[in-house]
């Protein structure tokens, strides 16, 4: 296991929350990192396209994924970009928020 | 038992995967069209799945559409509400609105919000007694 104490704690939140035997989050956690980097690159690519509906439904999917590893910081990170995103809420600094997200995530996307 | 789980997100759907597989036979959807196909064939082969889990918010049609297309094909099938499959809701929306919809209008039996750990699944597996 590497020094990583973030994707330590992904891989005892896995073993404990669904139960899971430590090879089998071995063989998953990699391909859900992955995962998760694809989504932060969708919601980074929706606010680039300006449009905050699309915005939000890509940080809404982004939510769901850091719920289930028990990245409950940067879940309210998506949330707080799906809720204002889905009110059209141009006030918000988005690109602020979506860089926090990209900040939170750092020591664990490849 | 067979379970239908119907998810577009990979995280999700592979951590539902490895909760419900020890329990059944999984058959996977990862949109809600895509769903009501398994749903329509399942129906016509006369072998209904045991159980739904279903996400809401997905590309194209949202699970609560899903729910209701799920209800009306029940009907049509003469199936009253003891023949009714079980349908669980999981997903990451907590407000009223969709947990109202889905128990109301759709008829789900339970409502359960991501994360989904193997305790809260039990609870409802055996609250539904699909497991003992």
């Amino acid at each position: 296991m590497s020094d990583n104490v973030p994707r330590q704690q992904i891989h005892s939140y896995l073993c404990t929350q669904f139960s899971l035997k430590v090879e089998q989050v071995d063989a998953l956690l990699p391909g859900f990192l992955t995962t998760l980097a694809t989504h932060l690159a969708n919601v980074e690519q929706a606010w680039g396209g300006g449009e905050l509906i699309a915005l939000s439904k890509a940080a809404h999917t982004m939510k769901g994924a850091l719920l289930n590893l028990g990245l409950t910081d940067a879940a309210e990170l998506a949330q707080q970009i799906e809720i204002h995103g889905r009110e059209n809420d141009r006030a918000i600094d988005y690109a602020a928020l979506v860089a926090e997200l990209r900040s939170n995530l750092a020591d664990l996307l490849p | 038992m067979n379970v239908l789980i119907v998810e577009d997100e990979f995280i999700s759907r592979i951590l539902l995967l490895e909760l419900l597989q020890s329990y059944g036979n999984c058959t996977i959807a990862t949109s809600g069209r895509e769903a009501l196909e398994v749903l329509r064939r399942a129906y016509r082969d006369n072998d209904p799945f045991d159980l739904v889990c279903l996400d809401i918010v997905m590309p194209g049609m949202d699970g609560q559409r899903v729910l209701l297309e799920m209800r009306r094909m029940e009907q049509e099938q003469c199936r009253d509400a003891l023949e009714a499959t079980p349908v669980f809701m999981v997903t990451t929306l907590d407000d009223s609105y969709n947990i109202t919809k889905a128990f109301a209008e759709g008829y789900c039996q339970a409502y359960l919000t991501k994360p989904v750990n193997r305790d809260k699944l039990t609870y409802h597996l055996r609250e539904c007694r699909l497991v003992h």
